[in-house]
């Protein structure tokens, strides 16, 4: 197209302006005529600015809906990780008693009901019990809930059968108890749920009393603004809010509690924002999650999924109508309404939310007046489960982050499955509290200065059945049994004597070591001069005696014999990663080590010669259920099974006749147990490590500021170690010995074979072609004697 | 040593009351006890080491373990139960699922040799021979009088120290083997 002739423009406008300008001429100045046009001036400015307006409001929402979207469409929460305790096995035999079993039950929040409706109730008198499990999906099998009869005997169950089908029931996994979560340095914690999961009750209680128009209006409730605006000028202060559920949601989740004109005027942009983007569903999920209902310490409560948790130790799925409306309550002030706190004020608020229900026909009169009626029925404990294991938690938590950054582990919605016996934890805290305290007025000691640490695992796979981090296990705070590094003293005599073992040709468990002093030069030039705890020498003692006694001079003798680096070997063989000194003193435990360390050298022992690691986690799990990583058993074999088995055979005689022999009072006669104590100087620090046949536990005692306790490792850690084991009753020791090792009665004071009837016999096991090859002659038969004439 | 006739038939009249002081090298062993089973406190205990041991426990010589009433076969159930479908997970190659039944199945019998060595069996299919060979030791140390199970084991390590090159300890191995063949 050709372009226009500008001159024709030109001509136009210039006559148009002219004629403007001609009329302007003749038409006089008058003052309507001035005000007509700056009316429309005003306008003109007016829609201008209007025009301004909209646009700034439109560019800041664009803005705004970004960062929005942002956070609300991409992860949402910091999920902290959910840590869940073993699963109980039932099976037909296991040694679980009825008493045991309702425990697991009440952990697991189960109900007990007169009559079973749904999962999670049970019920059983005497030793038949009836249980409606809940499901749960196991990495490796989906376990179905189903309604179980359990009988229990003596010995443990003894039948178990699936009531709908009749069947018996060959074995079958309750779910595993939650017992805590890892949430992260800001100290909020959730358990994430979906619309779908939250009961019915709870969402109307909700509407009821948030927001009555939640699903039609579009953000913002004017009636509901005006109605409280209208309140507070009466008032003269804020007496009402108005705000809708977006609106709460609003100010919870993006924006800090600043109340300003500006703050409410950005409050009310993005709800308009968010209800435009995202479905009612979603909000409301979100809200159902975010809302703020309870403070437990540091932590802030954050959610109904975590508040079910919380308040009644149940899934939020489980709630009933008056749980739901108590929860509700809160929302207004979960400080103000605290149920613990102020019970009665609970449930005043609780009981009008529940009139508001039935004022708004949610529920009816019935169900109104049942729920009214209800006690508060708060769970027992007054501390959420993640606050009754903290130091196993602290042990979980570092063994991930070998694997996990902290932000994963406190935002990712992970699921962690350790390995915790909360039944033999429960063992552990009580006899530690209530032996700590009798041995201080024993002692004559101050009142709640005597410490201890305490770590229980498994012997054949190295996993952490219960974990002590001080004597009150409750409280957060120093975790000894990880922390608490101390000297080890006679603990550490193991190792030496195992060392010298291993050369089996040289020693045998009846060879005589020399128990006078020694005094040892030193490479700074001193001299040390260990003593025996007697303060007196033994001349010379068999080898196993020296280690049954636990005698200094002998151990010291023996150990400068085989070598420090030799020892040394041995420690870390057993599995021992810190550096220690290599001075003769560490023949005597002078190094130090947390009590969770020595449990990996005494695991060894007790799978003699297995070792494997000390594990807290069996598998970790995404938040969609994907198993990320499995931790499994591994064994490694790191000292010969024969020379294992002779120092078990020395350890089990330590408990039968050496320092260990105390446990007896408290241990049935029969229960065959492994053992050491071990003292420091100046009974500093008191230790029993030892171990049955399927657990091995070390106790610690002593003081935090490193003051004597008058407690030697028999009169103080040795306590609390068999009362534990009394508690437990774990199995005896089976005493199966290897292909290699045979037994023979031999004389302990000269070391050569005898009869079992004679002075000083003991059986003792040997290494093939390792026994004594004379005989004191006596008890021997006559063929040997013949025999003998050819030797 | 040169046998003088003499002393030689004496010897051979002799031989009965001979056999009884051999019982006693070989030393009772104690009854193999399941996990979730408490030993009878009636049957044949060892551990006597001093000769002031306390009461209840018995110095006896060897006697074969008595056979632990139907409290035996009460752990059984569960552990077989697993174990077939450990088998079955193997054969379909899911080998987490495999190791999953295997150490629950540990847990209720730890001292469980067969377990052990299907664990070991398990990672040889997934080329983990040094872990296998780990596993099958640890089965040996439960296998007790199992010729079949401690050939397998033997075996199994036999082919790991072979695959790391260790031909000195895979040649003892296979003399191992060879024994429980």
């Amino acid at each position: 197209m050709p372009p226009r002739k500008k001159t024709t423009k030109r001509k136009v406008s210039k006559r148009r302006v002219v004629k403007k300008k001609a009329v302007r001429r003749r038409k006089p100045k008058r003052k309507s005529k001035a005000g007509a046009g700056s009316r429309y001036a005003w306008i003109k400015w007016l829609s201008g600015a209007a025009l301004l307006v909209v646009l700034l409001i439109g560019g800041y929402s664009l803005y705004l809906s970004k960062s929005v979207r942002v956070k609300f469409d991409g992860k949402r929460w910091a999920i902290p990780a959910q840590v869940y305790a073993r699963p109980l096995e039932l099976y037909v035999g296991a040694e679980i008693t009825a008493n045991a079993f309702s425990e697991e039950l009440q952990r697991l929040g189960y109900r007990k009901v007169k009559k079973i409706t749904k999962a999670a109730q049970w019920t059983g008198y005497n030793n038949k019990y009836l249980v409606r499990t809940r499901s749960f999906d196991f990495q490796d099998a989906a376990q179905p809930g189903q309604l179980l009869s359990v009988q229990f005997d003596a010995a443990g169950i003894s039948a178990l059968k699936n009531i709908s089908s009749g069947k018996a029931v060959d074995l079958l996994r309750l779910e595993p108890p939650l017992i805590g979560s890892i949430y992260p340095a800001h100290k909020e914690d959730r358990i994430l749920v979906r619309l779908s999961d939250l009961p019915e009750h709870l969402v109307n209680a909700l509407l009821a009393v948030e927001d009555r128009r939640f699903f039609e209006h579009s953000g913002i409730n004017y009636t509901s603004i005006a109605r409280a605006l209208w309140a507070n000028v009466k008032a003269r202060r804020t007496v009402q809010g108005g705000s809708t559920l977006t609106q709460q949601l609003v100010k919870n989740f993006f924006l800090t509690s600043e109340r300003s004109l500006w703050r409410k005027f950005n409050e009310a942009l993005i709800a308009w924002i968010l209800e435009a983007r995202y479905s009612k569903n979603e909000i409301l999920e979100a809200y159902a999650n975010e809302i703020f209902l309870g403070q437990d310490g540091a932590r802030a409560i954050h959610g109904f999924g975590l508040a079910a948790r919380y308040y009644f130790d149940r899934p939020v799925q489980e709630l009933s109508l008056a749980e739901s409306a108590l929860l509700v309550g809160l929302v207004k002030g979960a400080s103000y309404y605290n149920p613990r706190r102020h019970p009665e004020r609970a449930k005043k608020r609780r009981n009008l939310v529940l009139d508001q229900m039935l004022k708004q026909d949610f529920i009816n009169e019935k169900q109104n007046r049942f729920a009214r009626k209800k006690a508060l029925n708060l769970s027992a404990r007054k501390r959420h489960n993640s606050h009754r294991y903290p130091a196993f938690i602290d042990l979980v938590r570092r063994q991930l982050r070998r694997d996990y950054r902290e932000e994963d582990l406190t935002s990712e919605g992970l699921s962690i499955f350790t390995t915790l016996d909360p039944a033999v934890q429960s063992v552990a805290d009580k006899v530690v509290r209530q032996q700590l305290a009798q041995l201080e007025k024993q002692k004559g000691l101050k009142k709640s200065s005597l410490q201890a640490a305490v770590v229980i695992a498994s012997s054949d796979d190295g996993e952490v059945l219960a974990l002590t981090g001080g004597r009150d296990n409750r409280a957060t705070g120093f975790n000894r049994a990880l922390d608490a590094v101390r000297p080890v003293g006679s603990l550490i005599k193991p190792a030496v004597y195992l060392s010298a073992l291993q050369d089996k040709d040289k020693y045998t468990l009846v060879t005589p070591l020399d128990d006078t002093s020694i005094s040892v030069k030193l490479r700074n030039g001193k001299t040390w001069t260990p003593r025996n705890y007697d303060r007196k020498s033994h001349g010379d003692p068999a080898l196993y005696q020296a280690l049954v006694k636990s005698y200094n001079q002998a151990t010291v003798r023996l150990g400068m014999d085989v070598g420090l680096n030799k020892v040394l070997g041995t420690l870390k063989k057993l599995g021992l990663n810190r550096p220690i000194n290599v001075f003769p003193s560490m023949l005597l435990g002078a190094s130090a080590m947390s009590p969770i360390e020595v449990t990996q050298l005494y695991q060894t022992l007790a799978a003699e010669g297995f070792r494997s690691p000390i594990r807290a986690i069996r598998a970790v799990r995404d938040s969609q259920g994907q198993e990320l990583q499995r931790y499994p058993i591994t064994v490694k074999k790191v000292v010969d099974a024969n020379v294992a088995y002779l120092m078990k055979y020395a350890l089990v005689d330590v408990m039968r006749s050496g320092t260990g022999r105390s446990a007896y009072r408290y241990l049935a006669d029969d229960m065959v147990v492994a053992g050491k104590t071990g003292t420091t100087n100046d009974l500093r620090d008191s230790w029993f490590a030892g171990f049955s046949q399927d657990m091995v536990a070390v106790v610690w005692l002593g003081n935090d500021n490193n003051e004597p306790v008058q407690l030697t490792g028999s009169s103080g850690g040795l306590s609390v170690w068999a009362k534990i084991m009394a508690a437990l009753n774990p199995l005896s020791l089976d005493m199966l010995p290897p292909e290699d090792i045979q037994h023979y009665w031999v004389d302990s004071v000269s070391g050569r074979q005898t009869g079992k009837d004679c002075d000083n016999a003991v059986l003792l096991p040997f290494i093939a072609n390792s026994e004594p090859r004379q005989h004191t002659g006596c008890g021997r038969s006559v063929f040997e004697s013949v025999n003998g004439w050819f030797e | 040593m040169k046998i003088n006739l003499l002393p030689g038939l004496l010897g051979l009249l002799l031989l009965t009351p001979a056999c009884s002081t051999k019982d006693q090298r070989d030393g009772p062993p104690a009854p193999i006890v399941k996990r979730g089973v408490q030993a009878p406190a009636s049957g044949p205990v060892t551990m006597p080491i001093t000769r002031e041991a306390p009461s209840g426990v018995k110095i006896t010589a060897y006697a074969p373990p008595e056979p632990i009433p139907h409290q035996q076969q009460r752990a059984g159930k569960a552990v077989e139960l697993l174990i077939e479908r450990a088998d079955r997970q193997l054969q379909a190659k899911e080998f987490s699922g495999a190791v999953s039944s295997l150490e629950r199945a540990l847990r209720i019998e730890p001292r469980n040799a067969q377990l052990w060595h299907q664990l070991a069996e398990v990672r040889v299919a997934q080329q983990q021979l040094s872990k296998a060979a780990e596993l099958a030791a640890k089965s040996n140390r439960y296998a007790a009088g199992d010729r079949v199970l401690k050939y397998g084991n033997w075996k199994i390590i036999a082919r790991a120290k072979r695959a790391e090159g260790n031909k000195a300890a895979a040649k003892f191995a296979e003399k191992k083997a060879a024994l429980y063949r």
